[in-house]
């Protein structure tokens, strides 16, 4: 009984909790399962055969001595790696530290053995797991620190730290604003590759039909005005088929110094292999970062590709861009290429100039052209294909419906017909916003095709002919997806990959935000404090609130048992006349039953076994007005019992 | 106020700074949160070191008395006078570490002893304590300087030693001493007689009485207390063991008085140096008498015939004479004649290593060492 209740403390005492999650965290960098039961398992056997096995000092001593010349000789090329390989051989001095009552300097040891494993830990972990690790160090550290510093003193009687309210709550505020405060230098990581096929091919066939796709999230993106994210721009047309030419992939520019007007975007790629090597950028990219990928480029076409990913736990890639592209001109090489056509078709030239008109200015030609298609032509998905020898025919002259590829297609060809530079852009226009953070949602549903024209004082313009009405028709998420998808997108990308650039962001909230909007920050302010005081007082009233549950509860059953009491009433009154409930009858098969034999009763029978059904298998609460109803049908059957000689 | 890291804090910042140097190359920033908590550890720690200082309330330091080499008795008290839970303390004087003590309830009350020990016999004064609190985690440490005037009171050591022969009994009740004559009261029962006339009717002896033979009454030795002074001389030297005489002295002067404290006499105590007399009635508990001699200070050929007579002078006639001393002088020498000629009872205490010559005869020489007294 007293080993019994020796190992219970042994086990709940707040050091050799730490020294476990410790030892958790330690055993997942093995990125298996395995290791982590392993340790547990030894650290409850240490504990359970404490003080029973003794191991001489000297022996402690090689066998750590050995295990950390192996972490350091073996563990990793890097000091990163090595560094998180010598966590093994500190597990190894936990396990001797267990297995006997340690010092208070071998106490001491141990905790920032532990310490040191969790910060392991939080490198492997990455998921929401280690929310509880956190959680869980929040509340165990005060102990541990308390314990060792109380021990120092040798007082006769053990106090127990009691954490109060107002110490987590310091801990977990200092915590947050250290994360969010302290400088940090960069975050990289990650192995593996996987290709550089994804969902948005570099290649566009107008004929064929595209369905409705499904709605699986590619990527979330966060940013001020997100429009148009390029993942490849086609500029070879065969006729049917827009293609990338080597343009797309050759290295135009390398990334420059964002400027003070430039908008920051950061993405969190959910499923790198509907993604690909490109990354869906838009606008100007100035600059780029990452942790998927060792190095990305800006091409001639002005979409960014990665020259090789790899998946890692949470892949991230952020970019600064400017709204306004550089006044390029385009050399002979890129015109030509930019204005290639197949052999005109008569009838399409006629389409086109009964369109142009007499307009001569490019820009207003190409408006004029975009307007038209986006007004007179109609956004299908699942439209039948188009004739392959002459599709752009059979969409301008005959169908006039079908899916945004169409619709780019022919703008751009209609534009180079026009002898202006065109090209078609595939990539993703964003709609879904998250209704509860301020991101957008990127799926295979918002895959989209657009046109670019290189206009005269412009240069490259975003054209899109598809009509806008009926491509956002598409359906929203749920509050609940919403929401999963808010907390996956926040916890990667705002504590995993909390970078430089939030931590500008919330300097700039404070230089400017502060300052030009004092009014919502105040609201903002009121509603956090409100918040964070509810929560407070609920932990300070939390006894009342028990007891108001626990009232709640209390009537609850109440009913459920006066209830039942009814319906075993009035199966104690039908047994005495020799009406008895079958063993395998339901309590409805039974009511048929007196109905048949007994109608005059057969009402208040129903109410009173309707309402016991609906309790004991719905569990649904009954109202005041049922249990009214249930009480004189009760009461009912009593008096009708008092007059019916054979009741 | 001071604020500043304890060993345990500093080596924990080291881990946190080898924390950051990893997250270089971290794959991920939740390594910041985690470090953040125990940076917050850090924080919580400095404000319950802060409170705790606030809170807590030092009482008794006024004058704290102990015996030298020994751990002090005095106990002080440490209240911790706020709502909340207080403590983790160190409290230290310009003497060292004074005591410590780990986390007080609210409300309650922690009592120590402190852990300053004194080698030597004195008075030590203090001015101000350093009070520091490590509350509740050890990390940080707050520590705050009090104006507080206190000293302690380091006794001379006790050891025992046989009394220094009484003179001038005189019938007290209670008293230790044996007396030829008996009386009707006392402790001592002597036996029975007969009874007189005048014979008080308490003190009849009815269990013999009853025997048939008359009446018959207790009677009990008469009780007597005898007198000693001693008379301490303050000069000072180094003995050949390191050991100072004059501590040794006291230490002697101490032992003896308590020893004649003991055996119910009355002490007078002088010393040649302030040439004041301090009377310690029998069954006194000595404790002025031990502050006394804990601040005794050193003087110079203090052991001249001058001042031996004119202590002597002012001691009364009926007590006995024991005279702790350096060294015998010439001076002490002609005294101690010129008292044996007077009749007086006299004892003499000389340091181990002093050798007396030609002491009047019927002097009773003693050797006083670190820790006893020997009889030559």
């Amino acid at each position: 009984m007293e080993e019994t209740r020796l190992l219970k403390s042994e086990l709940c005492a707040p050091l050799n909790i730490l020294v476990l999650i410790g030892l958790i965290c330690q055993g997942m960098v093995w990125d298996n399962y395995l290791m982590p039961c392993l340790f547990a398992g030894a650290w409850l056997l240490c504990l359970i055969f404490r003080d029973t096995v003794k191991i001489p000092h000297v022996l402690e001593l090689i066998c750590f001595s050995a295990a950390l010349f192996l972490c350091v000789k073996y563990g990793g090329r890097h000091v990163y790696e090595k560094s998180v390989s010598i966590g093994n051989a500190l597990a190894v001095l936990q396990i001797f530290f267990l297995l006997r009552k340690p010092s208070p300097r071998e106490k001491l040891i141990s905790a920032a053995s532990a310490i040191i494993q969790t910060a392991i830990g939080s490198q492997v972990i990455i998921g929401y797991g280690f929310i509880a690790v956190l959680a869980a160090s929040a509340l165990l550290l005060p102990k541990v620190f308390s314990e060792l510093e109380e021990s120092s003193f040798q007082t006769r009687e053990k106090r127990k730290f009691k954490i109060s309210a107002w110490s987590v709550t310091v801990i977990v505020l200092t915590s947050l604003v250290f994360f969010a405060a302290f400088p940090r230098i960069r975050v990289t990581g990650g192995i593996g590759s996987i290709g550089s096929a994804g969902a948005m091919q570099p290649e566009l066939e107008t004929s064929r039909s595209i369905m409705e796709s499904g709605n699986q999230t590619i990527f979330q993106i966060e940013g001020s005005d997100i429009t148009y994210l390029k993942s490849y721009a086609l500029d070879t047309f065969d006729g049917n088929t827009w293609t990338a030419g080597k343009m797309s992939y050759v290295k135009k520019r390398s990334f420059t110094k964002p400027g003070p007007d430039s908008l920051h975007r950061k993405a969190a790629v959910r499923d790198l292999k509907l993604m690909g090597t490109a990354l869906p950028t838009d606008a100007y990219v100035r600059m780029l970062q990452g942790n998927f990928f060792p190095g990305a480029y800006i091409s001639d076409q002005g979409n960014v590709i990665a020259t090789m990913v790899w998946n890692t736990s949470e892949n991230i890639y952020e970019y600064w861009t400017d709204k306004l592209p550089p006044q390029e001109p385009l050399t002979k090489r890129e015109l030509n290429s930019f204005l290639k056509l197949p052999p005109n078709d008569p009838e399409i030239s006629r389409f086109l100039a009964e369109i142009i008109g007499s307009e001569k200015e490019a820009v207003k030609q190409a408006k004029k052209l975009e307007s038209h298609l986006r007004n007179n032509f109609k956004y299908v998905t699942g439209a039948p294909n188009l004739q392959k020898n002459a599709p752009l025919r059979d969409f301008l002259l005959v169908k006039k419906e079908g899916h945004c590829e169409r619709f780019a297609s022919a703008l751009a060809v209609l534009l180079r017909m026009k002898n202006i530079p065109s090209r078609v852009a595939v990539g993703f226009y964003p709609i879904h916003k998250n209704e509860i953070g301020d991101f957008y949602n990127v799926g295979s549903s918002d895959a989209h095709a657009w046109t670019e024209a290189y206009l005269p004082g412009r240069g490259w313009t975003i054209l899109d002919a598809t009509p806008y009405a009926e491509r956002n028709l598409r359906k929203s998420r749920t509050l609940v997806e919403a929401a999963r998808d808010w907390f996956e997108f926040f916890w990667y990308t705002k504590i995993v990959n909390f970078s430089v650039s939030e931590q500008r962001g919330i300097l700039d909230f404070i230089k400017s935000g502060i300052l030009v909007d004092v009014k919502k920050l105040i609201i903002h302010m009121l509603t956090l404090t409100g918040i964070v005081l509810s929560i407070f007082l609920m932990y300070r009233k939390r006894k009342y609130l028990k007891k108001f549950f626990a009232s709640a509860r209390g009537k609850k059953r109440g009913r459920i048992l006066e209830i039942r009491n009814f319906y075993g009433e009035m199966l104690s009154e039908l047994s005495r006349l020799n009406l008895f409930k079958g063993p395998g009858e339901t309590p409805y098969e039974f009511l048929t039953r007196i109905e048949g034999i007994m109608p005059e009763i057969a009402e208040n029978a129903r109410v009173i076994t309707e309402s016991f059904c609906e309790v004991k298998y719905a569990e649904h609460e009954p109202n005041t007005e049922r249990m009214r109803k249930i009480r004189e049908s009760a009461e009912t059957l009593k008096t009708k019992k008092r007059r019916t000689p054979f009741l | 106020m001071k604020t500043r890291l304890t060993k345990k804090g500093i080596s924990l910042v080291l881990v946190l700074v080898f924390f950051y140097a990893i997250s270089i190359q971290a794959r991920s920033g939740l390594l910041f949160l985690f470090t953040g908590i125990i940076l917050g550890c850090y924080l919580v720690n400095y404000m319950g070191a802060k409170r705790s200082l606030k809170a807590l309330r030092i009482s008794g330091m006024e004058s704290i008395k102990g015996t030298e080499n020994r751990k002090f008795s005095t106990s002080v008290t440490v209240a911790n006078t706020s709502k909340y839970t207080a403590g983790m303390f160190t409290i230290k004087t310009g003497f060292g570490e004074f005591g410590r003590g780990g986390s007080i309830e609210p409300g309650g009350e922690h009592r120590m002893t402190p852990e300053t020990v004194f080698s030597r016999r004195g008075i030590y004064q203090f001015n101000e304590i350093t009070i520091s609190s490590s509350y509740p985690f050890g990390l940080v440490k707050r520590s705050e300087k009090l104006e507080t005037e206190g000293h302690f009171v380091v006794y001379p050591f006790v050891y025992e030693c046989p009394p220094p022969t009484a003179a001038g009994f005189e019938p007290v009740t209670g008293g230790g001493h044996s007396g030829k004559h008996r009386s009707r009261t006392g402790g001592d029962f002597a036996g029975v007689r007969a009874y007189t006339p005048g014979d008080s009717f308490r003190a009849i002896h009815w269990k013999s009485s009853a025997r048939g033979q008359g009446l018959m009454v207790k009677e009990f030795d008469e009780q007597l207390s005898g007198r000693t002074a001693i008379i301490l001389d303050c000069t000072d030297f180094a003995l050949p063991d390191g050991e100072r005489v004059l501590d040794c002295a006291t230490r002697a002067a101490a032992s003896l008085a308590f020893s004649a404290l003991d055996a119910d006499s009355h002490v007078e105590f002088t010393d040649l140096r302030s040439m004041e007399i301090t009377h310690n009635p029998a069954f006194m508990d000595g404790d002025s008498l031990l502050e006394k001699l804990a601040g005794i200070k050193e003087m110079e050929n203090c052991l001249t015939k001058e001042r031996l007579d004119e202590i002597v002078g002012k001691l009364s006639k009926k007590s006995s004479l024991a005279f702790v001393v350096a060294h015998a002088n010439n001076d002490f020498i002609e005294t101690l004649k010129q008292l044996s000629g007077e009749k007086r009872i006299i004892s003499v205490y000389i340091p181990e290593s002093e050798k007396m010559e030609s002491p009047p005869v019927e002097l009773k020489v003693y050797k006083y060492g670190r820790d006893s007294i020997t009889q030559i």
